[in-house]
């Protein structure tokens, strides 16, 4: 599985990630309603994300292979990703419906 | 001066006179009495060496030690300082003052031994030395015990004997479907490594599964997945991991907003582990 750091970024900015940034890393949390949920992040210094990190960036979205790789073709969308993610019970219901942050 | 520290078996004397032959003579009988013997001219340089050497055991100081002036006690007046810094050191004086009876009782309790001087042979010297030897060896001994007893009870309250160890042994529970888990990353090639919490300016140790991949390394934290890293050198990674963990507490503990599920646990580490 390859990733590069930029479309790492675009995944980001798709799924709104509040982010800060340092000499190395992006990280920063999906948000929904206000409230941040899942911690991810990605690392600059290679053009492509290497070895194991890719899956790992994938496994830290809570996707399968198939539907990270639906995220990063746009076929995607952040209110699709919100609801995986609340069917699979990373979300509490309580946070609410809304998925636009 | 320079200060030598002694063995486990020599304690450590200071000696303040302010002659040179006599101080040499001094040195010599301590030195082969079994003593670390260092020696200075002024009562200024014996509280400078009081300060700068917390190992000394025992102090010998003449009490004339400014002998342009004739009725001069500037020992007795470094023996009460001493008293007020270091209560429990032993000091023992010589003066012909002693034997004069021109001590006061206040002056002589000072001195954990005293010796009058005046026309007094080696012979009588050396008895002197092993009354110091003595009230030395007892101070060098509650020294050490003291110290042993801090060591004990700072083991006892951080519950550790030797701290990487104690540490890898909390941390890695190694039971369960954890230790499938464990098992399943060993297989892999993945090894664990205690990362020292001095070393990063940590609150706490942590650890760390690493993993060589091509040309670099991987770094996962120990029930942490989201806080992995990668470098050219394990302490690459390793440094970078403790990076990403600073960028998170920042948003996360200052950023004010609430957390729920995965980041509400990260913040629970990170608290825990970053200083």
């Amino acid at each position: 599985m390859q990733l590069s750091t930029r479309e790492a970024e675009e995944i980001f900015s798709k799924l709104r990630v509040e982010a800060k940034r340092s000499s190395h890393h992006v990280a920063g949390f999906v948000v929904v309603n206000g409230v941040k949920v899942l911690p991810v992040h990605y690392s600059f210094g290679k053009k492509a994300l290497p070895g194991n990190v890719p899956q790992r960036f994938r496994q830290s979205l809570r996707l399968t292979t198939p539907e990270f790789a639906n995220l990063k073709s746009c076929k995607l969308s952040r209110d699709d990703y919100i609801e995986l993610l609340r069917l699979k019970g990373i979300l509490d219901q309580t946070i609410g419906h809304r998925a636009d942050g | 001066m320079s200060v030598t520290y002694d063995s486990e078996s020599r304690p450590l004397v200071l000696i303040v006179e302010d002659r040179a032959p006599s101080l040499d003579l001094r040195l010599r009988l301590y030195r082969n009495a079994g003593f670390t013997a260092i020696g200075v001219t002024s009562p200024d340089d014996a509280i400078r060496e009081i300060g700068a050497s917390p190992s000394v055991d025992m102090v010998v100081t003449d009490v004339n030690l400014l002998p342009d002036r004739g009725d001069d006690k500037s020992g007795v007046a470094l023996a009460k300082y001493i008293k007020s810094v270091r209560g429990k050191l032993p000091i023992a004086g010589y003066s012909a003052y002693f034997n004069t009876g021109e001590m006061q009782p206040d002056e002589i309790e000072l001195f954990d031994l005293w010796m009058p001087k005046g026309s007094r042979g080696t012979e009588q010297i050396e008895a002197e030395v092993i009354g110091c030897r003595e009230l030395a060896l007892e101070h060098h001994r509650a020294r050490r015990d003291d110290a042993d007893e801090t060591l004990s009870l700072l083991r006892r309250r951080y519950e550790v004997e030797r701290p990487e160890v104690e540490t890898l042994r909390r941390l890695v529970p190694g039971e369960g479907d954890a230790a499938e888990v464990e098992s399943a990353l060993r297989d892999a090639g993945y090894r664990l490594r205690l990362v020292d919490a001095g070393s990063h300016g940590l609150a706490e140790p942590f650890i760390v599964w690493l993993m060589d991949v091509g040309e670099h390394v991987e770094a996962e934290v120990y029930g942490q997945p989201i806080l992995y890293g990668f470098g050219d050198s394990e302490e690459d990674a390793v440094s970078n991991v403790v990076e990403l963990m600073r960028l998170f507490r920042v948003d996360l503990v200052e950023g004010g907003e609430r957390a729920e599920g995965p980041a509400l646990a990260l913040r629970e580490f990170l608290l825990r582990v970053l200083a």
